[in-house]
């Protein structure tokens, strides 16, 4: 029994341990900026193996006496094969329950309200929108703005002042950049590190800085296939620079980051370093699962 | 015309209503449309709608009701502008900008970051 929690609760602690320390290097390697798709995936796979590993640790505790994976242990203790569970045994199992649903709770409440807030915004949107080239959907505003709405029904939206302060090739670029934030979800990517962030849980907001980041290069170089680095650095600078003075203002941090990624042609990832990042996330993320499975 | 969208209804009512300087009954909104196949109950049921929403605000006229934008055109776009700003000022994933907005300041330091020669990486 003390084996079993030993042995696969050390495991869990490992991972954890290994997953926290290598957020604010992950943050900050410079491979992320060359293969932000596979950056993506690694925080991904990092922030499920917290997670599983969490609930692994705490459901390793309750079927301890089993010294079975914690799945097989699970079923032994719910058909009570083996007796009514202990004490201990149930306050571990009702904290792995608690945290499998704060997660799933807080991410659909989450969801729910950014639906809620879109479909609000789009109603207001289209009773003045009017549909111009590439799909977008232009509202006479002096401000340039560009955004996406994701989700189905979405909605590509520029205002009157950013279609007169770009041309029309640097347009395309915004239309691109927008496009593939709705294309491949970057919303969706986006929320659990949201979620997380919002709870004000430790290094959240290092990883969703870093997320953020890496779903803006993602769009760039999705714009930046089309229509070349020049243009989308030239739409970027250009966008960012003709505020009106009362306009609304953000943190120029990953704008900075963005222009100087465009300036010069951005080196695909070595092979052995995808190979080695492959690896490790693999290694990584597999390690609560498999934990999930075998005995001791 | 043919059938269309209630989106798109709704906008087309809008426009009527931010087109005329007075309010306007479920008559004068059907007539400004031009089309003959949107019957008048139709068009109550878009601007009961937009009442209900306060996208217009509905007034007694004596034996018939008026209806008016509860924000003119421009303010309506203001507000959704300022909107869609605050939403990304959240940092939240309801929508996705372009890029933020930089002041004079920051432009004039970011050009100059720009400038300078990088190191080899």
């Amino acid at each position: 029994m003390t084996r079993h929690v030993l042995s696969h609760g050390g495991h869990y602690l490992a991972a954890i341990a290994l997953c926290l320390l290598s957020v604010r290097p992950l943050a900050s390697a410079a491979w992320c900026r060359r293969a932000p798709g596979l950056a993506i995936v690694a925080w991904q796979a990092l922030l499920a193996t917290v997670w599983l590993s969490l609930i692994g640790l705490a459901l390793s505790i309750a079927v301890a006496p089993y010294a079975k994976g914690e799945l097989a242990g699970l079923l032994v203790l719910v058909t009570n094969r083996d007796g009514l569970p202990s004490a201990p045994q149930w306050i571990a199992l009702v904290i792995a329950a608690a945290l499998t649903a704060a997660a799933v709770v807080a991410v659909l409440a989450h969801a729910v309200r950014s639906l809620r807030a879109r479909r609000r915004h789009r109603a207001a949107l289209d009773l003045v929108a009017r549909v111009g080239e590439h799909g977008l959907s232009i509202v006479e505003h002096e401000a340039p703005i560009a955004y996406c709405l994701p989700g189905s029904g979405g909605r590509l939206v520029v205002s009157s002042g950013a279609v007169s302060a770009l041309d029309e090739h640097q347009l395309l670029a915004v239309a691109l950049h927008e496009r593939a934030h709705a294309r491949e979800r970057h919303d969706l990517v986006l929320l659990p590190f949201v979620v997380l962030e919002r709870a004000r849980l430790p290094l959240a907001a290092t990883a969703r800085r870093a997320v953020g980041l890496l779903v803006e290069l993602r769009a760039d170089d999705h714009a930046v296939a089309v229509c070349g680095r020049a243009i989308v650095r030239q739409a970027l600078l250009r966008f960012a620079t003709s505020a009106p003075p009362r306009a609304a203002l953000g943190a120029a941090v990953d704008l900075e980051a963005r222009l100087q990624r465009l300036q010069q042609p951005v080196a695909p990832a070595r092979r052995w370093h995808v190979a080695a990042v492959v690896a490790v996330v693999v290694t990584v993320a597999t390690t609560p699962l498999s934990l999930f499975v075998y005995p001791v | 015309m043919g059938r269309r969208g209630i989106g798109e209804l709704e906008a087309a009512v809008m426009n009527v209503l931010w087109d005329r300087t007075e309010p306007a009954s479920v008559r004068d909104v059907l007539a400004a449309l031009g089309d003959e196949s949107l019957a008048y109950t139709t068009v109550m049921t878009v601007l009961d709608r937009l009442a209900r929403k306060g996208t217009v605000v509905r007034e007694r006229h004596g034996r018939a009701w008026l209806y008016r934008p509860a924000a003119t055109r421009e303010a309506h776009i203001a507000q959704l502008m300022r909107e869609a700003l605050a939403l990304a000022e959240d940092r939240e994933s309801v929508l996705a900008h372009f890029a933020r907005l930089v002041s004079k300041d920051e432009a004039a330091a970011l050009r100059q970051a720009l400038d300078r020669p990088r190191r080899a990486p």
